[in-house]
């Protein structure tokens, strides 16, 4: 018994723990987890200012395709459409005292188009704080943050046909709930956060990043986030794969 | 041959009749990209699906735990929006749409582990003691098609049959 202890003890603090990788998607509508979908202000007649300010009015938790990021222009130098994204994962099954070493998280994109073409629209990760967890309503338009989670990617960098992925950044890990729900959204980045208004193009013209969410069909297009950890036992020593935890039991 | 001979095919010429019109019946609601559901004497079976909830992998990039969705629904038809390059408009889009998340009772062919994830929802969980050593997101769905299909109740969408 006491040699069996002692292999053990060599065992947990010794056995250099290796990194874990845990990969998590939104709930798919009729969701009872962890809501995906579109936020936007829909108004004509808008300046710049005004529409990237607005409370919100418009959201669509349920469409299988729609835009991590859009605006649409109206009439001379107003705007019409503002859309910013939100994507919530249960990353409850981390441990509380696990150690998180890397973060990305990926959305894959359907289509995207550049109005005139004389704007330089990019996109990145930002906190978002939607009122529930399950459901989006057009207030959670302005509960997406401004604070950058990961580096912006373009338009010519943004793939139509494969998954774009942010890698976080300190911030962004530091966003990681270890217990419950992590909160996530998209925003683009060069306009709508910096509130620089973009050169107007044409009534009704729209300039987007067009992504699939969890509605939809199959599982090789939902959003996701992977999490590179170290599996840590609370006030013990660092575990390394499921067979340790067998060796403690 | 006798009246009682007479009286037996007569039932089962009615009964025939019976079965076709009610299989005529079935068959008009199809949808024309999927079925909803397999029809069977006019009864027709709604559609399940699954989602990853989580994928857990050690560090040689083998999945050692996954956490899976399991979900009933139909083709549908409901107004979206539609791009058209730098413009759109809002159309009819068929597809199919999830009705309901399924609890464990609602899917008894699964049986043993399943977690309580946030807010309490369903979700059954896999080890690589029911999948063996795979490494990739292609493998899963191989395996969890299988599960899928043992569903005796539904219907599993066409993108998650193994062919």
């Amino acid at each position: 018994m006491k040699k069996f202890l002692i292999i053990l003890l060599f065992f947990g603090f010794t056995h250099a723990a290796s990194a874990l990788t845990l990969t998590v998607y939104p709930d798919a509508d009729p969701e009872t987890t962890s809501v995906d979908g579109m936020v936007g202000q829909v108004q004509v007649g808008l300046s710049w200012a005004s529409i990237t300010g607005a409370a919100g009015n418009s959201a669509t938790p349920s469409t299988a395709d729609n835009h991590a990021a859009r605006w649409q222009d109206n009439t001379t130098n107003t705007w019409q459409n503002l859309s910013r994204g939100i994507f919530l994962f249960d990353t409850s099954s981390l441990g509380d005292c696990d150690t998180i070493n890397s973060g990305t998280m990926s959305i894959y994109g359907n289509a995207k188009n550049n109005g005139s073409g004389s704007n330089s629209p990019t996109v990145n990760v930002y906190t978002s704080t939607p009122a529930s967890n399950t459901n989006l309503v057009g207030g959670d338009f302005a509960q997406v943050g401004s604070t950058a989670q990961a580096t912006a990617i373009t338009f010519t960098n943004f793939s139509t046909t494969g998954y774009n992925d942010f890698t976080l950044n300190g911030t962004g890990l530091s966003n990681i709930s270890k217990t419950g729900i992590t909160k996530f959204g998209t925003r683009e980045a060069s306009y709508d956060v910096t509130g620089t208004a973009p050169t107007w193009a044409g009534d009704g013209t729209q300039t987007y990043f067009e992504i699939y969410f969890a509605e939809q069909t199959g599982t090789a297009n939902d959003p996701k986030l992977v999490i590179d950890y170290t599996s840590s036992a609370c006030g013990g020593a660092a575990l390394s794969q499921e067979s340790d935890f067998i060796v403690f039991e | 041959m006798n009246i009682e001979q007479r009286i037996v095919i007569i039932k089962k010429l009615i009964a025939a009749m019976t079965l076709l019109v009610s299989l005529l019946q079935a068959q008009s609601v199809h949808l024309p990209t999927q079925k909803l559901g397999e029809v069977k004497l006019g009864v027709v079976k709604p559609l399940t699906d699954y989602k990853f909830g989580y994928i857990k992998r050690d560090d040689a990039g083998r999945i050692t735990e996954v956490a899976v969705r399991f979900y009933e629904g139909a083709i549908t038809t409901e107004n979206e929006e539609v791009m058209h390059g730098a413009t759109s408009s809002i159309e009819p889009v068929t597809r199919y749409r999830r009705t309901k998340r399924l609890a464990k009772t609602e899917i008894p062919h699964i049986t043993e582990r399943f977690i309580k994830e946030q807010n309490g929802a369903d979700a059954k969980i896999y080890t690589d003691a029911d999948f063996g050593n795979i490494y990739t997101d292609e493998q899963l769905r191989a395996f969890l098609n299988t599960k899928l299909a043992g569903d005796a109740n539904r219907i599993p969408i066409d993108q998650e049959k193994n062919l």
